[in-house]
């Protein structure tokens, strides 16, 4: 797990959680990984922009895709997003696997990037909607951190 | 020594020449949010294996909120 819903995991409570339209899943560059990830979000009802999934049989389509770096977003009938990225600002896979925390959600253990990491990468990707996002974020937090010293 | 098969001419010198991409990207960072995220990241509610079920929850909450908001600034009130 990264991006804001990542940063979201390491909220003190929901007043403090920040609203997104999705959940960004960064996945080993690796067709069977995925594979998997395809094929478990169909089973659970997810679709590709009102379309059902490529085939996720096919190797070679996959394969372009992790060669072209494509993000493939999911969206749930009732709205909810997944987006699944090959790769993320600054960071790969391994730099952001090999420390993850490890938390849990309904009784499954999920990896989420250290926060250190995903904030560096919104800094790194430095669009407007990012900058804004860690402006706010610093300013909720910046007195309560530097008041705990 | 020199030449392949040598050890590497900073290997065991300096940190600062052990120093992987990742540090290089972390040194890079605003130490405002860096202090934060070690900060938060050391909370007892950020603990290994911690229950964030809660955040799902509140996820979802808050989008089913604005989606609300939205529909019902859509709503004729002439």
């Amino acid at each position: 797990m990264v991006g804001v819903a990542g940063i979201n995991f390491y909220a003190r409570d929901a007043s403090v959680v920040v609203l997104t339209a999705d959940l960004d899943l960064l996945l080993p560059p690796r067709v069977d990984a995925l594979r998997m990830a395809l094929a478990a979000l169909a089973r659970a009802g997810f679709e590709a922009g009102g379309e059902p999934f490529i085939d996720v049989e096919d190797d070679a389509v996959l394969g372009r895709m992790i060669e072209h770096g494509a993000n493939v977003t999911a969206v749930a009938p009732q709205g909810a997003r997944i987006d699944l990225m090959p790769s993320l600002k600054g960071y790969r896979f391994d730099d952001l696997a090999g420390d993850a925390e490890r938390f849990r959600v309904g009784g499954v253990e999920i990896r989420v990037g250290r926060l250190e990491k995903l904030l560096r990468s919104k800094e790194l990707s430095d669009r407007p909607k990012d900058r804004e996002f860690l402006r706010l974020f610093a300013a909720r937090l910046r007195d309560e951190v530097e008041g705990s010293d | 020594m020199t030449g392949a098969g040598a050890p590497t001419r900073f290997a065991g010198g300096h940190p600062v020449d052990r120093q992987t991409a990742t540090d290089r990207l972390a040194l890079a960072m605003d130490p405002t949010l860096q202090r934060i995220a070690r900060w938060l990241e050391s909370r007892a509610w950020n603990l290994p294996a911690s229950d964030k079920t809660w955040v799902l929850g509140a996820m979802w909450a808050a989008l089913v909120f604005q989606r609300e908001v939205r529909r019902a600034e859509r709503v004729d009130t002439r």
